[in-house]
């Protein structure tokens, strides 16, 4: 017991790159922005974020939803939506990063509050993310804040990203194969197929793509076998590996399916598990642009 | 090995916990577990007859006795962050395709998915709005029907001078050639009150 809970202790006390956590917010805080901006974009702001007693859509909303109460029911969700957007910009620039990720995240889940339906899984695994971003030192690279610089921290706040993956997957795998094993078949209509062909969620045309079965049931034996496998994410020489594959699912949802900024902000994790290749070619793009910078100072001076 | 300072075993401990909490809240395999599932003494035969089968009841009845009952006051602490840990995402496609014809005044001016008939299209495929038209179209207990109905009569009336708009879902099996009338949703100028019909 002691000499795990020494591995344990070593584990998440390990030095870690700052720079991976800093990525990791600012893809997080990028992808929330484009998805916000993207309701502002569309003119839904009033139709989403406004109950429907006060001309939204929304038919049903949760105790939480303070603000409704607070500033009224036109008022307190388009608010908490800029101020979502304006916290989550001060996240991505390295500024007021802590303050803003408290008063981003709350805002951000007034919104899910004030309408549930469009509050998705991957807002919630955003949201969370954020929370553990709050206590780590993601914003001790790549800030404009001017804060202490730090290059190394300890590993916990990754470790517990990469947990977080591996439940995700996990538990997507294990829902998969009990919601059917048709999964594992090779025969019949894949199921793959039917979620990529569902009109109302996909992208792809269901009587074109009818005769290309056998692709969709290889991509769905590789899906959810990555899926069932994630637990190898545990052991830190394999995680760029199954990155790798995971990378490839999340871009196949993005090209082939409507849901928005899910596959993105999956991705946006990544840096945890691509850390061993990422950090290199870090090195080399920031000494690249040390050397670009050189001859400029060189000439001020 | 390397000292630890008594911060870092607290640190230590609060992480294990945390980890274990994860853990506990989204539990891989048992998040999803219907409270139907292997409730009767048949199906639990026929779950013991599977292989694995003891296994998977033993792990079900884990489930039953011991962590459901402390996930309502867990699931409390996650509420006011909306993290709830419930990561069973997408597991199956539908079994049917459902689509969404929308006509203004009687004319056609969507249809889900084709391109001819792309009014709205954007809008209703963006992803926070995207599920109440799912749960409208494919009428999985929808509760917002109303006010999207509302919505989309007053986007017809700005944008196409409509005075009326309906709705209808089809539904029928994969690839969709042969879909069939399931629901009528109606709404009409100036108040744009939604009206639902079932179909035969």
């Amino acid at each position: 017991m002691g000499r795990l809970w020494d591995r344990w202790l070593d584990r998440i006390y390990a030095p870690a790159d700052t720079r991976v956590l800093a990525l990791v917010r600012i893809g997080v805080a990028l992808c929330v922005i484009v998805d916000l901006l993207r309701v502002v974009q569309l003119g839904l702001v009033s139709a989403l974020f406004v109950p429907y007693e006060a001309g939204g859509i929304g038919g049903v909303n949760d105790i939480p939803f303070v603000l409704d109460d607070l500033l009224g029911p036109t008022v307190g969700g388009p608010l908490a939506m800029w101020v979502t957007v304006g916290c989550m910009v001060f996240v991505a620039l390295g500024v007021g990063v802590r303050p803003a990720l408290v008063v981003g995240v709350l805002a951000y889940s007034q919104l899910g509050h004030g309408f549930p339906p469009g509050d998705r899984g991957i807002d919630r695994i955003l949201r969370l993310v954020m929370v553990f971003l709050l206590f780590s030192d993601s914003h001790r690279r790549y800030a404009l804040g001017g804060g202490e610089r730090r290059d190394t921290t300890t590993a916990w706040a990754q470790e517990t990203l990469v947990w977080m993956l591996v439940l995700i997957y996990l538990s997507a795998g294990f829902a998969k194969v009990a919601a059917t094993p048709q999964w594992f078949s090779l025969r019949g209509t894949p199921v793959l197929y039917r979620v990529m062909a569902e009109p109302l969620a996909g992208h792809i045309d269901a009587v074109f793509w009818a005769d290309y079965f056998p692709l969709f049931h290889v991509a769905e034996l590789i899906a959810v076998l990555a899926e069932l496998f994630a637990f190898v994410l545990l052991w830190p020489r394999a995680r760029p590996y199954w990155a790798s594959i995971g990378i490839f699912i999340h871009i196949g949802i993005a090209l082939t399916m409507k849901l928005g900024m899910f596959s993105f902000g999956m991705m946006a994790l990544y840096p945890v598990l691509f850390a061993p290749w990422l950090l290199p070619l870090l090195d080399r793009l920031e000494g690249r642009w040390a050397e670009l910078r050189a001859p400029a100072s060189a000439a001020t001076d | 090995m390397i000292e630890r300072t008594s911060g870092q075993r607290v640190g230590g401990a609060v992480m294990a916990l945390v980890w274990f909490l994860m853990l506990w809240l989204s539990f891989p395999g048992l998040d999803d577990v219907s409270s139907k599932y292997a409730s009767t003494p048949e199906q639990r035969d026929l779950i013991r007859a599977r292989p694995l089968g003891t296994l998977e009841l033993a792990l079900v009845d884990f489930n039953r006795a011991v962590r459901e009952p402390t996930l309502g006051p867990l699931n409390a602490l996650e509420w006011p962050l909306r993290v709830k840990l419930n990561f069973f995402l997408y597991p199956n496609g539908p079994y049917q395709m459902d689509v969404a014809e929308i006509r203004v005044d009687g004319a056609l001016v969507h249809r889900t998915n084709d391109p001819a008939y792309a009014w709205k299209a954007k809008h209703l495929a963006m992803r926070r709005l995207r599920p109440v038209v799912h749960s409208s179209v494919r009428d999985q207990s929808p509760k917002s029907w109303r006010g999207w109905v509302r919505w989309l009569g007053q986007c017809a009336e700005a944008e196409l001078g409509g005075s009326s708009v309906e709705i209808t879902t089809q539904r029928g099996p994969y690839p969709g050639t042969d879909l069939h009338p399931v629901l009528v949703y109606r709404a009409t100028a100036p108040d744009w009150t939604a009206s639902r019909e079932r179909l035969k």
